[in-house]
């Protein structure tokens, strides 16, 4: 007999603490959508640290389009390869959304994205979280 | 490449032109040499008739002429029997020579046969005249005859007339047999530079072959060169990704264990292991296949030895477990993290020590695009020889949040309780 496990993400994703729309530093929400455990608990933390709050951290493209279409978010820093698969779906949920995002990926094609989502700055890793928000919000 | 590859046609079509001239211009040669030699045969044939006849001429006359001196001689009738033979076979040998030279006679020839004709029957004429005259009984007249000189005067011209005739004959034996030898000697040459163009050209096609062949085999190599650099490149490439990566990873090692850690020499104990964990690891992944880097077994014992002592034992059990490439930071930071933990708060934190029991067992379950994905469940049981401080998870924060960070990573979750050490169900998929 065939069996799928799926464990419970979703609820180990969210960890938005208000669904209220408040717009001061302290309450942008921020996306973090990171393959990389270390990485992505990483930003997160920089994140609380500079003054924002996680919205969450995915892990998969799927889990990122669930994600932006169910819960509040004020931004996003995008890894650009998540095992294998882009997260330009998500990215383009992003811009019909119209909230901010920028990349942060390890493969060399900068300038691809770039034509792709002109609008956004794509970053290489590491850089410093800080310098991602700053240009997030700019 | 083009050209190298048209060049040999071209050549080829050349050699293939050359060989067909050649060829025929040799079979001319041969055919000249045969034609020659049947015309020289035949020459020689009709001549050496010719020549045998000059003879019968002559030896007739004579024997004519001794046959008349004869019954001169001795009026004996038995010589003019003799004698008319002679006659009739200077006849019969004069009209054959006629035919033999036939429509090829030169002019000087037709003069001389002309002559020697006008000559026998003068003389002839005058051996029938003291003939006549030795039957009237006129002998002293018919000596006068003989003896006046005139009848040998006419055959010494025609011993010379007929000697000439000879002469010329063997002039044309000889003529036809030199031009023989000259084509013969022509087409035997034609015959070695034949042999040698053919020579040549087997070279020329022995050369092509030996091109051909070396060209393919070239072409092959530098196919497989090809091949062989994007392989390499495309290994250069996910090199260069995992080195990228890794070096994020350090960096998040770093600055995550500085954030939660005030004391500073702690902090750059923990960084330390933590890389050491890391890079042991990835030790694993030296290997030049991007899958299948190593197996679970494997990166436990791996991770483990640095820590085992006669105090500190470690059982390890479960299925053989093929790993990827990107499982290894997860599996080996949370691997590491069990370890610190145990030997902080766990098992092997007293001196009595205690074992680690870690068995797993692997469920194969069908994924999206046919890929088959390995779900695997693994027990964590620590069992201490003393008794232990019983610890709250929430203040151990940081370590734990990892190993649920690294699980998430892996799809998977996991289950921990404290049962004097720790004991933990971690599910996540492995590929």
């Amino acid at each position: 007999m065939e069996q799928r496990v799926e464990p419970n993400r979703t609820v180990s994703c969210v960890l938005d603490l208000s669904e209220s729309a408040a717009h001061s530093d302290a309450e942008k929400r921020i996306l973090v959508v990171e393959d990389e455990a270390l990485i992505a608990l990483q930003i997160e933390m920089d994140i609380e640290d500079i003054g924002y709050s996680v919205a969450g951290t995915c892990m998969s493209l799927a889990e990122s389009l669930r994600f932006i279409d169910s819960k509040e978010i004020d931004g996003a820093i995008l890894d650009v390869d998540l095992r294998g698969v882009d997260v330009f779906p998500a990215a383009e949920r992003l811009l019909e959304k119209d909230i901010p995002f920028v990349f942060h990926t390890g493969h060399g094609h900068k300038t691809q994205i770039e034509d792709r989502f002109p609008r956004s700055t794509v970053f290489k890793k590491p850089t410093s979280t800080e310098v991602m928000l700053k240009i997030l919000f700019s | 490449m083009k050209r190298s590859r048209l060049r040999p046609v071209h050549a080829l079509l050349v050699i293939v032109v050359a060989i067909a001239t050649l060829l025929s211009w040799g079979a001319k040669g041969t055919v000249d040499a045969f034609r020659a030699d049947d015309i020289s045969q035949t020459q020689t044939t009709v001549s050496s008739d010719i020549v045998k006849h000059i003879r019968q001429i002559q030896l007739s006359l004579t024997e004519t002429e001794t046959a008349q001196r004869g019954y001169i001689l001795t009026e004996d009738i038995d010589y003019l029997e003799s004698y008319e033979n002679g006659v009739q076979r200077y006849r019969d040998a004069i009209k054959n020579l006629d035919t033999l030279l036939g429509d090829t006679k030169t002019r000087t020839q037709i003069e001389i046969l002309f002559d020697v004709k006008h000559l026998a029957e003068e003389k002839i004429a005058e051996m029938v005249r003291s003939i006549e005259l030795i039957k009237d009984g006129r002998r002293t007249e018919a000596v006068t005859l003989v003896n006046d000189g005139s009848g040998k005067m006419l055959m010494a011209k025609i011993r010379e007339d007929l000697n000439e005739l000879y002469i010329i004959e063997r002039e044309l034996m000889e003529q036809s047999l030199s031009t023989t030898r000259d084509i013969q000697e022509k087409s035997f040459r034609r015959l070695i530079a034949m042999g040698i163009g053919v020579l040549l050209l087997l070279s020329c096609i022995v050369y092509l072959f030996v091109r051909a062949v070396s060209l393919d085999q070239t072409l092959e190599l530098l196919e497989e060169v090809d091949v062989e650099r994007q392989r390499s490149d495309l290994l250069s490439k996910e090199l260069n990704h995992r080195v990228k990566n890794l070096f994020a990873v350090i960096t998040s090692i770093v600055r995550l264990t500085g954030r939660n850690e005030t004391d500073t020499q702690l902090a750059v104990t923990k960084i330390t292991d933590r890389i050491m964990a890391l890079s042991r690891a990835h030790s694993l992944s030296a290997s030049q296949d991007t899958k299948e880097v190593t197996d679970l077994k494997t990166l436990i014992q791996t991770l483990f030895a640095p820590y085992e002592t006669p105090e500190r034992d470690v059982q390890i059990e479960g299925d053989y477990l093929e790993l990827t490439q990107e499982t290894l930071t997860p599996l080996g930071l949370l691997l590491h993290e069990l370890a610190t933990n145990a030997l902080k708060y766990g098992a092997w934190s007293t001196e009595a020590g205690g074992t680690i029991q870690i068995a797993w067992s692997v469920e194969t379950v069908s994924a999206e695009e046919n890929e088959d994905n390995s779900f695997v469940t693994l027990s964590w049981n620590e069992t201490s020889n003393s008794t232990l401080k019983s610890v709250d998870f929430e203040e151990t924060g940081f370590g734990f949040r990892m190993m649920d960070m690294s699980l998430r990573q892996l799809n998977g979750d996991v289950e921990r309780k404290w049962n004097n050490g720790l004991n933990l169900i971690a599910r996540f998929h492995a590929s």
